[in-house]
């Protein structure tokens, strides 16, 4: 019956969907196993070969063998068809299969259908704005492709076709808007997926050893951006509390995961800091906060040793609200504590020993102790590096009293290590420190280059107290931040720090990635984190904060209705064929007469029209000679001018016969 | 103040045209369409056929218009015998003066009525017809121009009498108008059996321009204003006439361009100097009907229903 | 006809007195296609995607493509509205043969309007893709099964442009008829005596063809036509006249025939195509009427109407 879907393809749509859906797959590449993406570029070429010379295209049992063949493929490596993965190469099996099968126009919607959601799938791996660039311009050739195929002669250029995809994208895009920001948003998944673990977030973890933070430190990638709702509190404040580290064999530490206590009483001593945090995904479920959080969001806990820690894992991009102290005193230590505090590793060397007797016998409180610890760290030939040199089998010792040269988390541990030796219970914190002001955005960004780590001792009388040893050796380390694009290879050698320079180009340099990362940002903050919580929070802003839930859907329809009604109205607006204006006041001065029973005809010129009228009707000779009269001289005549236009229509309008 | 002469020269010619008119019309009786249409067709600058059986005037009209315009006036009778020598002329060898001397033919006047036109063999026809078109004549590879302004009036019966030679389509396009006569109203009949010999009132008749008025009013056709408006509606009709199935083959651009012109021409006899889409419609039928065809062959006045219909669908715009 | 008794709650674009038939908002049908069902199970598949991994960025292209579904039914039925159609003409076929309606469809608007198709149910579509403000003939066909006026079934005119996602349609009723003429049947049997008429004239050299005679020369003779021989045997001049117009004639006599009327209708038509072809004269008895002996394609055509009418009032 329909005899069109079944013409054959012809070749430059053949050839431009071949191009188009190996377009939507190619960034999946990097995604899925290369195998499947050798064999599906492989069956592409050879189907971009089929597409002169048709006698290539399989029959009927290669097909099978193909499709045989591909289902095996992914079976082999995905064995349980289920997940992100697996349901991605199954798609692209799909999808070449469908290619080596394209022959006639029917075939295009399903090509284009397969487009569409492979486009989708993958924002499930990346969630750049270049991506969203990219697959907004399939999409629109993809819609082209569809258009195409709906005519049913092909049109003179595939950009014609180009240009009703953009029309129907651009129509398309306030209904996106309205249904983005009215469709009510989860915060649970429906159901759980197998977990794909084959990527690695990275970030500050459950562990910490010499070299793990120095690691991170390598890498330019944001690890979470603040908006303070105040000031930005100056660097030398800015901790970003993560994981507290009690246990360790020495090398290791780790954090107690049986912890399940709640927070300990807290005096605050300053006014509390409130502000809003992006966090990337990373490993665990550490909620990180200046200094000590006292407002918690929703879905977390402050445990007893203030970590902020969310109830479920951190997979995607969440965005949380604290509110923090900065000075503060923890109530009584507990007697669990304080054994956590002082579990001291096996091999403690003498030396170790010696150092903190000769300590202890010059000092008479825990306090000067600690000061008496830091002096040593800053007196002796102490350096702050990202490649320390190897350590052997009892590291502390070694980078104590032999190498001397470390990163953060160096000079965290053995301080703690020491501390503990003396009898003061103390811990490592892990996080971050710093970050760089945005002047752009106005927020702060921490990149997992400014991951640090630190001590805290708890001081009778004090509480707990965070003992940066790091500052000892290297003060610029908290006034700055490390840039990692300079950091030297060389063991040992000392660490760079951004520094700004001078000069038109470094200021323009620096002033686009500020840019960019402000556009990042705010992709950040409005597409890619627009969550239950901000949706509630713009429906407030609207005045329309009772929508939420099921009212909201309802809310989602009504609107979206209206802005299809609304569409519909300018496109039956414009169905309607425009006119000159001076014609249209005409149309009305005959619309007029009409009531005296006197219809123009199409066909009928405005002369014969006037003296039909005037035939008809005498008295009105000189009305509708006059109006007459104007008309043609302004529409046939060269009297075209404004007061013309002007008193023609004053003349209708005042025309009622 | 060069505008006002302008307008001032166009009062007078305003008269002329009004006299022109009116003399004819006592002359030729109820016939002022064709006979407008007729001088429309002479201030366009083109040739005119007229199509009707014998004896409803054709030959008295061509002589009036001779006669009103102060043009002389040679009439060629087209029989099935005629030459084409005996339209153009020919060469004859003056013995006296032993040299070929070039007798020029009925054709060398300012109008040529050329009666029953589709009498005459094809070959005849397209003497004719050259000349039309050529505004000159070549004999023996000697070039001779033709008298200004050249008009011919041709007469045709209808086509589907005896022993005729229908014109073809491409010496049709020819002609800008055809226009029909038809039996006169039986007020102006009356008149016509009781009044005097219409012959006798020609030859009394004084002509009422002159050669350079002649020219003036040709040339003031091409300063008749054209509208964007109506150059819409024109091509209007023009598309139709080219997508709807009613017609075998759509006008081409000539005959666009003829229509234009000799509305043009229409509108200044009505002494307008702007064109109406009324002005179209009324050359329309005259300018038009020998150049469509229907594609349901329904054979006599095809073209003068096929030109209202034209004119009926097309709406203004 | 069967086709012609409707559902008083159909809308359709009916013609009005000039014959055209107008595409208004309300007379537009439109459902999704197959495609568009596909399509909303796509967009359901990948909301719940969205939903599942809580990726914005999966509502969005979601929200995108379900805006273009709606964005693409208004241009669907858009390319419909405002749509012309009239009846061309439908020349007159014989019974058994496919009976060819010409439909003018024309574009009045400034945008174009591709993908537009015409059909009759049951036969192949007939498709077109339309300019700006134009108008385009579009051939339909219907099968003929017997002789008669055959008026143009109602028919539809629909679209998928531009997505193939919904398809909307008009039910098209357009005043058009086309004249059946009975299948021709068998060759008629011989008259019984051949007729042999004369026209009014005589042989009064009318004709080209027989000599039939000689008068006195009037001017104006063609030359050709002078005897010679006789004014050289000093008779004068005289004009030689032609004759020939005399010529055979036969009647189709309905009465002459055994059968059903059909029968009679069908061998009737094959007698009238068989006189035409041999350029004979000819005149057709039929019971209810009879018509003169003549020739020519338009008696031609007379007497094949007289035969497809038979037995129809007017």
């Amino acid at each position: 019956m329909n005899s069109p879907s079944r013409t054959p393809l012809p070749r430059l749509q053949q050839y431009a969907l071949i191009a188009l859906l190996t377009l939507t797959a190619l960034p999946h590449v990097l995604n899925i196993d290369f195998r499947i993406s050798a064999f599906f570029l492989v069956l592409v070429g050879y189907r971009t070969l089929a597409v002169e010379k048709t006698a290539l295209l399989p029959n009927r049992l290669l097909l099978f063998l193909i499709t045989l063949g591909a289902l095996g493929m992914v079976m082999m490596r995905y064995p349980i068809l289920f997940g992100r993965d697996a349901g991605v190469a199954l798609l692209i099996a799909m999808l070449a299969l469908k290619l080596i099968e394209m022959r006639v126009r029917r075939d295009v919607h399903i090509l284009v259908f397969i487009g569409y959601f492979m486009l989708a799938t993958q924002f499930l791996y990346r969630d750049q704005i270049w991506l969203v660039g990219y697959a907004m311009v399939l999409v629109a050739a993809l819609t082209a492709m569809l258009v195409e195929s709906s005519r049913n002669a092909p049109s003179v250029s595939l950009f014609r076709s180009m240009g009703v995809s953009l029309l129907l994208l651009s129509q398309a895009l306030p209904v996106m808007i309205l249904l983005f920001i009215f469709f009510p948003r989860f915060s649970s998944p429906l159901w759980h997926l197998a977990a794909d673990t084959d990527h690695a977030v990275i970030g500050v973890s459950g562990n910490i050893s010499p070299g793990s933070i120095s690691h991170l430190s390598r890498s330019s990638a944001v690890a979470f951006r603040v908006d303070f709702e105040g000031e930005i509190p100056p660097p030398e404040q800015r901790y970003w509390r993560g994981p507290v580290f009690w246990f360790t064999d020495g090398v290791n530490w780790r954090v107690d995961k049986d912890d399940d206590l709640a927070a300990a009483e807290l005096i605050s001593l300053g006014p509390t800091i409130a502000y809003n945090v992006t966090l990337e995904p990373t490993p665990g479920s550490w909620l990180y906060a200046l200094e000590l959080a006292v407002d918690i969001p929703g879905d977390s806990q402050l445990r007893s040793d203030y970590q902020l820690i969310r109830n479920t894992p951190i997979k995607q991009r969440i965005r949380y609200r604290v509110g923090s102290v900065i000075d503060y005193r923890s109530g009584a230590l507990g007697m669990a504590e304080r054994q956590k505090g002082l579990q001291l590793p096996p091999g403690i060397t003498p030396r170790m020993l010696d150092l903190v007797t000769r300590w202890q016998q010059q000092s008479d409180s825990d306090a000067e102790l600690v000061l008496k610890a830091l002096d040593y760290f800053r007196q002796q030939e102490f350096y702050y590096t990202l490649y320390p040199p190897p350590l052997g089998e009892n590291p502390p010792d070694q980078f104590l009293f032999d190498t001397r040269r470390g990163f953060c988390e160096h000079y965290a541990t053995s301080f703690t290590l020491l501390m503990r030796i003396a009898g003061i219970p103390s811990r490592v914190v892990g996080g971050y420190q710093g970050g760089q002001i945005n002047p752009l955005g106005k927020y702060l960004i921490v990149r997992q280059s400014d991951a640090h780590a630190w001590a805290e001792v708890w001081l009778r009388g004090k509480g707990w107290q965070r003992i940066d040893p790091t500052i000892a050796v290297a003060p610029e380390r908290i006034e700055q931040s490390i840039d990692p694009t300079l950091i030297s290879d060389v063991i040992g050698a000392p660490i760079r720090f951004i520094e700004v320079k001078g000069g038109v180009l470094g200021s323009a340099l620096r002033q686009l990635r500020w840019g960019a990362d402000a556009i990042n940002a705010s992709w950040h903050r409005w597409v890619l984190g627009y969550s239950k919580e901000r949706q509630l929070y713009l429906m407030q802003l609207l005045g329309i904060g009772f929508m939420h839930g099921p009212k909201l859907a309802y809310g989602m329809v009504a609107i979206t209705g209206l802005c299809v009604i609304l569409l519909s109205l300018i496109l039956l607006y414009r169905v309607r064929v425009k006119r000159d204006p001076v014609y249209a006041v005409y149309l009305s001065f005959c619309r007029r007469l009409q009531r005296r029973g006197i219809v123009r005809m199409a066909h009928e010129g405005p002369r014969d029209f006037a003296s039909r009228v005037i035939a008809a009707h005498p008295e009105l000779r000189n009305r509708v000679a006059r109006i007459t009269g104007l008309y043609i001289g302004i529409r046939y005549g060269q009297l075209d001018n404004k007061p013309n236009r002007r008193q023609f229509k004053r003349l209708v309008r005042r025309f009622n016969p | 103040m060069l505008r006002r002469s302008g307008a001032d020269n166009h009062v007078i010619m305003n008269n002329i045209l009004d006299r022109l008119v009116n003399e004819a019309g006592t002359i030729i009786l109820g016939k002022e369409l064709a006979l407008r249409l007729a001088l429309a067709c002479l201030l366009a600058r083109g040739h005119l056929l007229i199509e009707d059986l014998p004896g409803v005037g054709k030959t008295t009209l061509a002589h009036l218009l001779a006669r009103l315009l102060g043009l002389n006036y040679q009439r060629i009778q087209f029989t099935s015998d005629l030459l084409p020598a005996d339209i153009v002329g020919n060469t004859v060898y003056n013995r006296e003066e032993g040299s070929f001397n070039f007798h020029p033919g009925p054709v060398f006047s300012q109008l040529v009525l050329a009666d029953e036109i589709n009498r005459a063999t094809p070959k005849a026809q397209s003497a004719l017809l050259e000349a039309m078109e050529e505004q000159q004549v070549t004999v023996d590879g000697t070039s001779y121009p033709l008298p200004k302004p050249f008009f011919v009036i041709a007469t045709q019966n209808p086509a589907h009498q005896i022993g005729t030679f229908p014109l073809p389509e491409s010496q049709l396009d020819r002609f800008l108008m055809r226009v029909e006569l038809g039996y006169p109203d039986s007020r102006s009949e009356r008149l016509l059996l009781t009044g005097h010999d219409r012959r006798d009132l020609l030859l009394g008749l004084e002509p009422c321009l002159n050669q350079e008025q002649l020219q003036a009013l040709q040339n003031q056709v091409g300063e008749v204003h054209v509208s964007e408006a109506v150059l819409d509606y024109c091509q209007a009709l023009l598309a139709f006439s080219r997508s709807s199935p009613r017609f075998h083959r759509g006008l081409s651009p000539r005959a666009g361009l003829a229509l234009l012109r000799s509305a043009k021409a229409w509108a200044l006899l009505s002494g307008r100097f702007q064109l109406l889409p009324e002005d179209i419609q009324a050359v329309l039928p005259a300018t038009v009907g020998h150049r469509l065809h229907s594609t349901t062959d329904t054979g006599a006045d095809e073209g003068a229903t096929l030109a209202r219909f034209l004119i009926e669908s097309v709406p203004i715009p | 006809m069967t086709f012609r008794t409707m559902n008083p709650l159909r809308r359709l674009a009916r013609s009005d007195s000039a014959g055209k038939a107008a595409v208004t908002p309300r007379r537009i049908y439109i459902l999704p296609t197959g495609f568009g069902v596909l399509f909303a199970l796509l967009l359901m598949l990948m909301l719940l995607g969205s939903i599942n991994y809580a990726n914005n960025l999966g509502f969005m292209l979601t929200f995108l493509l379900a805006g273009l579904g709606l964005v693409a039914m208004l241009h669907t039925w858009r390319n419909l509205v405002g749509l012309e159609l009239g009846s061309g003409r439908a020349a007159p076929v014989f019974a058994g043969e496919d009976a060819r309606f010409e439909i003018e469809l024309s574009n009045r608007r400034r945008w174009s309007r591709p993908g537009i198709q015409l059909q009759i149910r049951g036969r192949a579509p007939v498709t077109t893709d339309l300019n700006p403000v134009a108008t385009e003939v579009l051939t339909l066909t219907v099968g003929s099964t017997r002789r008669g006026r055959l008026p143009l079934p109602r028919f539809t005119l629909s679209t998928r442009y531009p997505l193939g996602l919904f398809n909307a349609w008009v039910y098209v009723e357009l005043d058009a008829i086309c004249l059946v003429f009975p299948k021709p049947g068998k060759r008629m049997p011989e008259s019984p005596a051949p007729e042999y008429g004369q026209s009014q004239m005589g042989d009064r050299g009318v004709g080209a063809d027989d000599f039939a005679g000689l008068r006195h020369y009037r001017p104006g003779d063609s030359p050709r036509h002078i005897n010679w021989k006789a004014l050289a045997r000093e008779q004068g001049l005289q004009t030689k006249l032609f004759g020939g117009d005399r010529a055979e004639k036969c009647w189709l006599d309905w009465y002459n025939l055994a059968g059903d009327s059909e029968q009679r209708l069908s061998r009737l038509c094959r007698g009238v195509l068989d006189a035409s072809a041999q350029d004979i004269q000819f005149g057709l008895k039929l019971p209810e009427c009879e018509l003169k002996p003549a020739r020519g394609q338009r008696h031609r055509l007379e007497c094949l109407t007289a035969l497809a009418l038979f037995g129809e009032s007017g």
